[in-house]
């Protein structure tokens, strides 16, 4: 099971949201609870339109719930302005999607390094900073190619990068392997893996794929608006 | 700088756009440019004129009131033999003082022993006059005024067919005299010119201050006529001669600049910067519309983009600001383009010599557009921030939203 000495990276206390008004009102996610504990993977499984994307979106402060509390590394998050959110997002969260969306003819190292000169982290230092995590992800040859000249594969690896250059205290990964075959997945998934467990970061992975269920510390499984521990893998989890 | 790095990325994104949206930036500047280059070089010639061809000098010195109730009250505003004299050597004193001059200005009859017509008359030293006449190319029959011509006169074209004289021949002058007596005196028309205004030609003279004083009797003058040296300001050349001339007690004097005195001058001047504002500002508007156009596109192109680096933690007003560099950038490196084309192309017509001629001149002058770069390079500038400014708000469209509502944009 989980490891109780670590305190949670990120909470969510009684979080629902719903969509569209009136009779076409539809609540997606209901008085959901979750704890992300320090340097552990959480897998959110569900199927389509459950509601996963939402979660991870409310966690990420990429959109506001209707009701219930959001807590990251002890903070609780109420009516923050955007500035105030997305300086939080900058200094505490990596995000990895579906699609990498890097900018287009900017260098791999120069997309990595975004957050870091949003940050205001000096050249040469966000440089180094950059090159070592090219280096953990053994991709330091694709520093300077633009995204144009990337596979998918290596796009993916690049966002994976860019959303852990800063050592986040939490990630958040949406299917970041749909795109993907199965060797470039499993690749992705253990980049992860590895350097959430190296920088002690709480991730959170929502996902289809069946054979990124290796790689989890934890499944969770998400229907009908709740949550609910995936009773046949959790013990799998731990091993 | 991030973001201007975004800004080059972005504009190299969509060349085409880009490149149309310069075009009507660099259009539109070249258009202000040459039109502020022509203007600058007719205000700057009109000058001449006026300071040497209407012989006002820079700046003209007279009794306080002399152009209001002097118009009425001739006499009692003009300078008597000492006050001239004295006034003249103040003035003298003056390190930037170039020259100072006695000048009349004179009416009455002018007659060929049959007709007679009003005339109109400026009297000065011929050497003065000599000094100023000889900046312009001679256009008239015979020869302009020199030092020790005594009893000559330069006719206006117009008032010599109206008299039916030629050079060589004689015009006799009526006046009254500063004790109010009638008086005459003959003046031999040594050439005829023209004026280059129409509403002087038939009636205007130039004539010798001694006959002037001859004929009004009289060691005095109207008004004195100052050309400053090369180079100094005029302003600051007023404000120091009239405090000069505070020691000169029981006299008080007025300076005037050429702009003040010559109403076409100042007519002319006028008239130039309302067209200028004017088209300065339906450039603004077509130039500023196609900004904000294109970065409206822009941003709604890249909404999903913004939604990512949002997402990466920038803040809204950063994004403001990626918006309004673009903006600023685009408009710099347009101007730059516009400025050196407009350089290009103001040489290109100042050599192929186009002359015109203008309303109310009777002569073809040549096109010619100064080159102003102060000017240019603040039109440029003024046009990039601007620029800048109106990029920021399309910017709104992605910034309004939430995050996840712009990385769903597609
Ligand atoms: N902006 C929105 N407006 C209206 N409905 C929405 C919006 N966003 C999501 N939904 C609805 O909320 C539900 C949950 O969507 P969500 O994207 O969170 O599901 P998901 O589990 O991530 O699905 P998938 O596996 O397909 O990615 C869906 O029924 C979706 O149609
Ligand atoms: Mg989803």
């Amino acid at each position: 099971m989980i490891d109780n000495s670590s305190h949670p990276r990120a909470r969510l206390k009684g979080i629902s949201k719903s969509y569209g008004e009136g009779s076409a009102c539809q609540e997606v996610l209901h008085a959901i609870d979750l704890d992300l504990p320090e340097g552990s993977l959480t897998l959110l499984e569900g199927p389509s339109g459950s509601g996963k994307s939402t979660v991870l979106n409310i966690l990420g402060l990429l959109d506001r719930p209707d009701q219930g509390e959001i807590e990251i590394d002890g903070r609780i998050i109420g009516q923050w302005a955007e500035r105030k959110l997305a300086n939080l997002r900058n200094e505490e969260i990596g995000f990895i999607f579906q699609s990498a969306d890097l900018i287009p003819r900017m260098t791999a190292l120069e997309n990595i390094r975004l957050p870091l000169d949003i940050r205001g982290v000096a050249r040469k230092e966000a440089n180094s900073q950059v090159r070592e995590i090219l280096d953990k992800l053994n991709m330091a040859e694709l520093a300077s190619q633009p995204p144009e000249k990337l596979s998918g594969g290596q796009r993916q690896r690049v966002a994976v990068a860019r959303a852990l250059v800063t050592r986040p205290k939490l990630l958040i990964a949406d299917e970041p392997t749909s795109s993907l075959d199965g060797d470039n997945a499993r690749q992705t998934a253990s980049a992860i893996q590895s350097l959430c467990h190296e920088l002690g970061t709480a991730v959170i992975l929502a996902t289809h794929d069946a054979r990124l269920r290796e790689f989890a510390d934890r499944i969770l499984h998400l229907e009908d608006g709740k949550l609910t521990p995936d009773t046949v893998t959790d013990a799998a989890g731990t091993a | 700088m991030l973001s201007f790095r975004f800004s080059l990325i972005n504009l190299l994104r969509q060349k085409r756009r880009t490149l149309i949206t310069s075009m009507t930036l660099i259009v539109g500047l070249i258009a202000v440019n040459l039109f502020q280059g022509y203007q600058s070089d007719t205000v700057e010639s009109l000058a001449e004129t006026a300071a040497y061809g209407e012989m006002l000098g820079h700046l003209g010195v007279m009794k306080e009131g002399a152009d209001t109730k002097g118009k009425i009250d001739e006499i009692t505003y003009m300078f008597d033999g000492p006050e001239l004299a004295k006034t003249l050597a103040v003035i003298r004193q003056d390190p930037d003082v170039a020259l100072a001059a006695a000048r009349m200005n004179l009416s009455g009859l002018v007659s060929n022993g049959k007709n007679s017509i009003i005339f109109l008359a400026v009297a000065m030293d011929p050497a003065v006059l000599q000094d100023f006449q000889e900046k312009f190319d001679w256009r008239g029959e015979g020869q302009p005024l020199v030092a020790g011509d005594l009893t000559e006169g330069q006719v206006a074209k117009g008032l010599a067919e109206i008299m039916e004289v030629d050079t060589g021949e004689f015009l006799t002058l009526f006046s009254t005299t500063v004790k109010n007596q009638m008086n005459a005196v003959d003046v031999q028309v040594k050439a005829t010119y023209p004026t280059g205004s129409t509403a002087t030609n038939d009636k205007f003279m130039i004539i010798p201050l001694a006959l002037g004083q001859k004929l009004y009797r009289t060691e005095g003058a109207h008004q004195i006529s100052v050309v400053l040296k090369d180079g100094v300001k005029l302003s600051e050349a007023k404000a120091r001669l009239e405090a000069q001339l505070e020691q000169l007690d029981g006299m008080p004097l007025e300076v005037k600049t050429f702009r003040d005195m010559s109403a076409f001058f100042k007519g002319v001047e006028d008239i130039y910067n309302m067209i200028f504002g004017f088209l300065f500002l339906i450039v603004l508007v077509v130039v500023l519309m196609g900004v904000f156009n294109t970065m409206t596109m822009a941003a709604m192109e890249r909404v999903r983009e913004i939604g990512m680096l949002r997402a990466l933690g920038m803040t809204p007003n950063r994004i403001r600001r990626l918006f309004g560099m673009e903006g600023l950038v685009l408009g710099l490196v347009a101007g730059i383009l516009a400025t050196l084309g407009s350089a290009g192309i103001a040489h290109l017509i100042n050599i192929s010599n186009i002359t015109y001629t203008p309303p109310g001149i009777s002569g073809a002058v040549q096109l010619y557009i100064a080159m102003v770069p102060g000017k240019w390079i603040g039109n440029m500038i003024f046009l990039a921030l601007l620029a800048g400014v109106v990029s920021i708000f399309p910017a709104q469209v992605a910034i309004r939203c939430q995050v996840v509502d712009a990385l769903r944009h597609s």
